[in-house]
């Protein structure tokens, strides 16, 4: 199942060449580690897919949301958020984004115990400025992204709606077409 | 795979082990460097005598986040409380550091307005007393580390700020690691 790589990757192959060959390589030598065996019938698609989550917190408020779990090889390569007061329009930048607190964790697959992942910390801090994303240098693998739980606190006196978006580059298994060749 | 010295010598230029391809992504691109990167990171998961290729089997390398907070009184030149990040059993990989600094309104604070010393047990300063500026980053921008440094197992560093700042003030310091987590 897991057996050497003919991985030969130049320097921050994901994100220099973001749309090239090497991305494309890459998830390959990631589908084999992870066991995905291209079969006869099905063909390997790989995509670029933007997940969002929204949370509308009041002054105080708690909430958590979660991906659910897939088959799929699904990478996060960047995240990235946007905060804004929850108020009639315009719907003003929120002023105080650090007192946003960001927390993260999978259950584990062996004993169900929570495995903190992201410890409490400011939004701005996990998710880049509001203007720019943070991108992740080791991409986050579908093990740490299947199941996994994010949770939100809004810890100042204003209403907040704040949308955390994932980028991630998918692997999905796609029926092979018949060549009309035939 | 605890070894010795001279079995670890050589399991760094040992061109059949298995390495994680992501860590291509980091560090200096290199297979060698990937390579050893796995060792490190796999380093004491398993038996020495299991065969790297089965090394998966046993954790998988995982991102995660770590934060400390301080919360520090108003008057110039106070320290906070000395926090502590302990490394578990397993060896980490540091690949970025990103600080913010807020007032008791959550208003955003100037990092150089707080100093920061990490230490090891053995009283090395891995830090000099400094701004956070300096090492963590602009506060809208972490701090990427050229070369991804490597924390041991059960080492534990200690931190101080000081608040220079003249205002009740929170610092939060946050950390990205690489560690093999059970699957």
């Amino acid at each position: 199942m897991y057996r050497q790589l003919p991985a030969s990757l130049p320097y921050n192959a994901l994100r220099n060449a973001y749309s090239s060959q090497y991305r494309h390589r890459f998830i390959k030598s990631l589908m084999k580690m992870m066991g995905f065996i291209e079969e006869d019938n099905f063909l390997p698609v790989i995509e670029e897919t933007d997940k969002r989550f929204v949370f509308v917190l009041a002054a105080g408020e708690t909430q958590t949301q979660s991906f659910p779990a897939n088959d799929e090889c699904w990478v996060c390569v960047d995240r990235s958020f946007t905060a804004t007061l929850n108020t009639t329009s315009p719907q003003n930048q929120f002023p105080v984004i650090s007192l946003i607190k960001a927390s993260s964790w999978v259950n584990s697959e062996v004993d169900e115990t929570k495995v903190t992942l992201v410890e409490d910390g400011p939004v701005n801090l996990l998710f880049g400025t509001g203007e720019w994303p943070t991108s992740s240098m080791f991409p986050e693998r579908t093990d740490s992204i299947n199941n996994r739980i994010w949770s939100l606190s809004n810890e100042s006196e204003f209403p907040a709606i704040v949308t955390l978006n994932f980028k991630f580059v998918r692997v999905q298994r796609r029926l092979r077409q018949k060549s009309t060749k035939e | 795979m605890s070894d010795k010295p001279e079995a670890l010598l050589k399991r760094m230029i040992d061109k059949d082990q298995w390495f994680d391809p992501s860590l291509l992504l980091v560090g200096n691109g290199s297979e060698d460097w990937a390579r050893w990167a796995t060792y490190w990171l796999y380093y004491d998961v398993c038996s020495s005598k299991v065969d790297s290729n089965d090394w998966p089997k046993y954790g998988i390398i995982t991102q995660f986040d770590r934060h400390i907070t301080f919360s520090i009184a108003a008057p110039v030149g106070t320290v906070g409380t000395p926090a502590a990040i302990p490394t578990n059993n397993r060896n980490w990989l540091l690949l970025s550091r990103v600080a913010s600094a807020i007032d008791s309104n959550g208003n955003d604070l100037s990092l150089q307005q707080f100093n920061i010393n990490i230490q090891l047990p053995n009283n090395t300063q891995v830090m000099e007393n400094q701004p956070i500026s300096n090492v963590f980053g602009s506060g809208e921008w972490p701090h990427v580390l050229y070369f991804p440094e490597e924390w041991e197992q059960n080492v534990s560093r200690q931190v101080t700020v000081t608040n220079n700042s003249g205002v009740a003030a929170t610092v939060t310091l946050g950390f990205k690691f690489l560690q093999v987590r059970n699957p």
